[in-house]
């Protein structure tokens, strides 16, 4: 990391640590709802971002994740330290069929392919009742040291720490997989599938394999969040709203920047807190996600680099400037 | 109740009525794609603005046929819109072009709540056809003939409109190859509009049909795009006979299903669309031209 | 006196691959035109960039005098140009009779151009209701020269029409070629050496992306060192 990016980042970082004892409790519920979209963008970014894969269904990994979770801890009785490998293993597993089968086709097709999929895994967990538990969902009993503090009052504090940690970890890991060979694999389908087929590489492969890591990291999150926010998990996050909503996020911030849709993240979910909230002085604001529908037009397009990546752009034209003459 | 043929017919009688609302919002959808290679997820939205204009007018003028022109009348021109203002600038980034329409179906569903709240509307049924009429000892509510009138009106019309007019032709063709219409010295773009406004107001007349049958209400464009994605995708893109033969398709074993198996039927659509886009994503039929880009 | 069309040192790119790299040549009204040179050479990219599906980086196209490099496909067209792609394009789904309509100018009746057409392809004229689709190879080449001319095209441009039709069909092809030429300015893409030396009047060779020779096509046909330095061997070369 160059020297002049430490200090924004060891600010963050700061602040990040610090909320706790910065915010009331009910607050930090919210942060912890913001990181976890933000690690679900991220994963989201690696397929449409870094490898160029335009899939509408990335709700079904995030349900996915929850329902396994609850479905493990509720139903099959197994702890915690059980239910997240299995989490990550049944994510690995759906995203490898998933992937498997939707990438045979391309463009549009692949496109509605995934729409298709998600539609399914939305109608199967609505459906099969006995065990997911229909409609209404599936509510689980999280373990004590989530949601209370060391005096067994009701605190989030763990969880907020648990989810910064989450955050830290998945933008590391996806970080670290984008720089790595097979990222640049990654990256050269995005811009050229047919040349980098040219070039020897199994392109059906390296996407399956970039399914099956961002499919790993949003179930993670989906899991998260019926550990920490929902304490269960209900059918609504299998719904194309979840896709929208993450699409947002990604495009505000900035497709391909990896950090653009984690930023976009906390400005979707912190704006529409706060424009809900505002409902309660005029009706006007009812339709807030009308509002966000509008910036998302409008971004798409005439900023289609988004938030991070206009300002990325904006930095290297500066930087490129020839130097005025001494 | 037990199966019998009077209930088969009925069934059938049911899907098919339903079948040609799902083709009025798909034909659109089809030829809008094997034209313009534009996957218009704002398509729904399109039925939902026509139901409500539709409405709004039918309440004022208590004229039903009134309302049905008013609901094409405002899919015609908010398609026109759209394609010319929206979709127009981003045909060399099919990409964005398809999160653009995701963005307007967001858009336009919220716009609806706005405009008239996100309650679904009373039910008003069409004086003189809310009663049923017997089929067969069953009863079969009368406004379903309507639907299937529509749909076979709608059919026919489209149908003299691509075999019969220079524009069908130059649409057909275009459909098939973009690039060498081009080259014959017309311009396909101006085309692009036209096709837009008549999907559009397909898609309106469908959604004010739906009043006195579904009732109206912002959900109800999300739940018909579904299933008009599935016909287009079946019927093959671009297809225009495929489409009404998918829409009658699944019209009718959705109330096959349905009734049999009460629990899959609402997942039916999106397994026969992953289904069919995975063994054979350019359609089932091919007839009526068109090809899968 | 100008010639019909004017090629000026066109670069043309297709995305960032640079096909093009300064072709000039001019084309005479009247008579035939031929474009020679290797697979690759760029013959089938020069006349994308005439009709303006690509559009040249750097360079001009002038025809009849007037700059046609930049504008849309169908603006190229209206200015009396008409192009044959190599796939045909024929509209397989539309009849014989559609694909002509198609070619019509607004306010133009089908009825008043088909005289030169059935003229030049009879076998067109019992097919008219027959599907784009269900003609053979050689029907189908002639369908889309007659609907090039439709068009009231001054100049046609034809990418390889021999590709892939036997022997008596190429003959039939250059027949018609040659009787189109007396209405018509024709230039011609074509590797089959037999059938442009039976047509053509002028040609220029391409190599590369560039061009390397003009002149009559009778001087080349006399020079077998030209011929070898820059076409596939062989005078019969079949594409």
């Amino acid at each position: 990391m160059r020297a002049g990016r430490l200090l924004p980042v060891a600010l963050l970082l700061a602040v990040l640590l610090l909320l706790p004892l910065l915010l009331p409790g009910y607050l930090l519920s919210r942060a912890i709802e913001v990181y976890l979209f933000a690690v679900l963008a991220l994963s989201y970014d690696l397929l449409i971002g870094v490898t160029g894969i335009v899939s509408f269904g990335h709700a079904l990994f995030f349900g996915a994740g929850a329902y396994t979770a609850a479905i493990c801890m509720k139903r099959l009785g197994l702890p915690l330290w059980v239910a997240l490998p299995a989490v990550v293993l049944v994510a690995a597993g759906l995203a490898a069929l998933v992937g498997a089968l939707s990438l045979r086709v391309k463009g549009h097709f692949f496109a509605m392919i995934t729409l298709a999929f998600a539609e399914i895994g939305h109608v199967v967990v609505q459906k099969w009742s006995e065990v997911t538990g229909g409609a209404d969902g599936i509510s689980i009993k999280v373990p004590a040291w989530f949601v209370t503090n060391a005096a067994g009052h009701p605190d989030r504090t763990h969880s907020y720490y648990v989810a910064v940690l989450f955050l830290l970890l998945a933008y590391w890991v996806v970080r670290r997989a984008t720089d790595s060979p097979p990222g640049r694999v990654w990256q050269a389908i995005r811009e050229n599938e047919f040349r980098a087929g040219a070039l020897g590489f199994d392109t059906t492969r390296y996407k399956v394999a970039a399914m099956v890591v961002s499919g790993i990291v949003a179930a993670l999150a989906g899991a998260g969040y019926a550990l920490m926010v929902q304490q269960g998990a209900s059918p609504e996050w299998l719904t194309a709203d979840i896709t929208i909503q993450v699409l947002l996020m990604t495009i505000i911030g900035g497709v391909g920047t990896l950090q653009g849709p984690m930023l976009g993240a906390a400005v979707v979910r912190l704006l529409s807190y706060w424009l809900s909230g505002l409902r309660s002085y005029s009706h006007l604001f009812d339709r807030w996600p009308l509002l966000f529908g509008l910036i998302y037009v409008a971004i798409v397009m005439f900023l289609p680099e988004g938030i991070v990546g206009t300002y990325r752009q904006r930095l290297v034209r500066i930087l490129q400037r020839p130097k005025p003459a001494a | 109740m037990g199966f019998t043929f009077s209930l088969a017919v009925n069934l059938a009688l049911n899907g098919i009525a339903i079948g040609a609302l799902y083709f009025l919002v798909a034909a659109g959808l089809s030829l809008i794609f094997g034209l313009m290679h534009v996957l218009n997820f704002a398509h729904g939205a399109l039925f939902t603005w026509g139901a409500y204009a539709g409405l709004m007018v039918w309440n004022r003028t208590g004229s039903f046929v009134a309302g049905l022109v008013a609901g094409a009348l405002a899919g015609a021109g908010l398609g026109a819109l759209i394609e010319w203002g929206l979709i127009r600038p981003l045909y060399k980034r099919p990409v964005f072009q398809i999160l653009l329409t995701l963005g307007l179906m967001l858009v336009l569903e919220e716009g609806v709540k706005a405009v008239w709240g996100p309650d679904a509307q009373p039910l008003k049924v069409v004086k003189g056809l809310d009663g049923a009429i017997k089929v067969l000892g069953q009863n079969f509510p009368a406004y379903r003939l309507v639907l299937i009138g529509l749909g076979l009106l709608a059919l026919i019309s489209v149908y003299l409109l691509l075999q019969k007019t220079r524009l069908g032709i130059i649409i057909r063709a275009g459909v098939q190859d973009r690039e060498v219409v081009q080259t014959l010295g017309i311009n396909v773009r101006r085309v692009f509009t036209l096709v837009f406004a008549l999907g559009g107001a397909l898609a309106g007349l469908g959604g004010i049909a739906t009043a006195p049958f579904d009732g109206v209400s912002p959900g109800l464009g999300s739940f018909y795009l579904l299933r008009a994605f599935v016909v287009v995708v079946i019927g093959g893109f671009g297809s225009y006979g495929g489409t009404a033969i998918a829409a009658l398709l699944l019209g009718v074993t959705e109330q096959w299903v349905g009734f049999f198996l009460p629990r899959a039927a609402t997942g039916l659509p999106a397994v026969l669309m992953a289904v069919v886009l995975l063994l054979r994503p350019e359609g089932l039929f091919k007839l009526g031209g068109g090809r899968a880009s | 006196m100008s010639a019909l069309l004017e090629v000026e040192a066109i670069h043309t790119y297709m995305g960032e691959h640079h096909i093009l790299h300064g072709v000039s040549f001019a084309v005479p009204e009247g008579g035939c035109t031929v474009l020679l040179g290797r697979n690759g050479a760029g013959k089938t990219t020069t006349l994308k960039s005439i009709i303006g599906l690509l559009h040249p980086r750097l360079g001009e196209v002038r025809f009849a005098g007037q700059a046609v490099s930049r504008r849309p496909p169908y603006a190229v067209a209206r200015q009396g140009i008409a192009y044959v792609p190599e796939d045909r394009g024929v509209f397989v789904d539309l009849t014989v009779e559609e694909n002509l309509l198609l070619a019509l100018r607004p306010g133009q009746r089908l009825a008043a151009k088909t005289g030169l057409v059935f003229r030049l392809f009879p076998d067109l004229e019992r097919a008219m209701r027959q599907k784009g689709g269900t003609l053979s190879g050689g029907q189908q080449q002639m369908l889309v020269i007659a609907r090039a001319l439709v068009t009231d095209a001054r100049l046609i441009l034809l990418d390889e029409p021999a590709k892939g039709l036997a022997p008596l069909l190429v003959q039939q092809v250059g027949e018609a070629l040659r009787q189109l030429k007396a209405h018509v300015t024709l230039l011609l893409v074509e590797q089959n050496l037999a059938l442009a030396q039976a047509v053509g009047d002028g040609c220029t060779i391409l190599d590369d992306g560039v061009s390397v020779h003009s002149g009559a096509l009778a001087d080349l046909m006399a020079d077998p060192e030209l011929q070898a330095r820059y076409l596939s061997l062989g005078t019969q070369g079949v594409a």
